[in-house]
């Protein structure tokens, strides 16, 4: 087997960057009212999602439950939630930073 | 007009201010935008690079680059001397990339699944010949678990030290080693059978 040699490729990177980007690069201190009540919104609504799946487990831990009840319930609840809600849902979920 | 982004290194000026007085700086009420600004222009270019060696696409470098920044300026006030200040903003920018990858894939798919969209992002991104060497060398790359990546391009392209890295990473300096020592293999062996 032959050697492949770094250096015929180096540091070389095949992307462009818009002319003036870096150098006019700053950042926008304050975050608009708007970004903060939808965060806020979907902070609210994924906490709703917690609570509920929660409560459910509480009600339901001693029960005898019939095989199709649980997942279909939760399955239900998921078709239910907005694009936005599952993804802070499973940002809420994913704490590790390698965990899946 | 866009430049090559090989060359913007010796197109942009360099900024030198030691992080001591720039932290110095942000300590005080009265000179802390002065500092943030500083070192925003002081590491910026570095921090994009990293982000857009990661999420490929300019388009998602620019919203990570303002979401690392912003957390840079919210969260200064954590940073712990003694600790190096680049660690700790390529800590927050791999963080925020990573993010990113957990926003574009499926629920519930693993977080290694972004890999194919960012090498389509590759291909679409380019201006060089799909096959040249740098583009292959860039396949190469994103075809590594995502561990790997982060821990290749620090050592390849920032020359980070391995302490460093796992620093960044949250992970031991042998680890850092055998993931490099992996990711270059995995890429040799790339790179020879194309």
């Amino acid at each position: 087997m032959g050697k492949f040699d770094f250096d015929t490729v180096g540091k070389r990177l095949p992307y462009d960057v818009p002319e003036g980007y870096i150098h006019n690069f700053s950042v926008k201190r304050a975050e608009s009212g708007r970004g903060v009540l939808r965060r806020a919104s979907l902070f609210v609504a994924a906490s709703l999602f917690l609570v509920v799946i929660s409560g459910l487990f509480i009600v339901y831990r001693d029960k005898k439950i019939p095989s199709s009840f649980e997942s279909y319930e939760i399955e239900s609840m998921i078709k239910e939630l907005s694009d936005d809600e599952l993804v802070t849902l499973s940002m809420i979920l994913d704490d590790n930073l390698f965990n899946d | 007009m866009r430049v090559d982004s090989s060359n913007s290194k010796q197109i942009l000026p360099m900024v030198h201010h030691k992080d001591e007085d720039i932290l110095s700086l942000i300590s005080q009420t009265e000179t802390r935008d002065r500092g943030l600004t500083l070192l925003t222009e002081k590491y910026k270019e570095r921090i994009y690079w990293h982000i857009r060696r990661l999420v490929v696409s300019h388009e998602d470098a620019q919203d990570v680059m303002q979401e690392t920044f912003t957390n840079v300026c919210k969260y200064i006030d954590r940073f712990r001397e003694g600790s190096k200040l680049y660690t700790w903003l390529y800590r927050i920018a791999t963080n925020e990339c990573i993010r990113l990858f957990r926003k574009s894939r499926k629920i519930f798919t693993p977080l290694d699944s972004v890999q194919s969209d960012l090498i389509d992002k590759l291909h679409y991104e380019t201006a060089y010949d799909s096959h040249s060497i740098e583009v292959k060398f860039q396949e190469a790359i994103l075809r590594l678990p995502n561990k790997q990546r982060l821990v290749f391009n620090l050592r390849y392209y920032d020359e980070m030290s391995f302490q460093e890295i796992g620093d960044i990473l949250g992970i031991s300096e042998n680890s850092s080693k055998t993931n490099y020592h992996y990711a270059s293999e995995k890429i040799k062996s790339y790179m020879l059978n194309l």
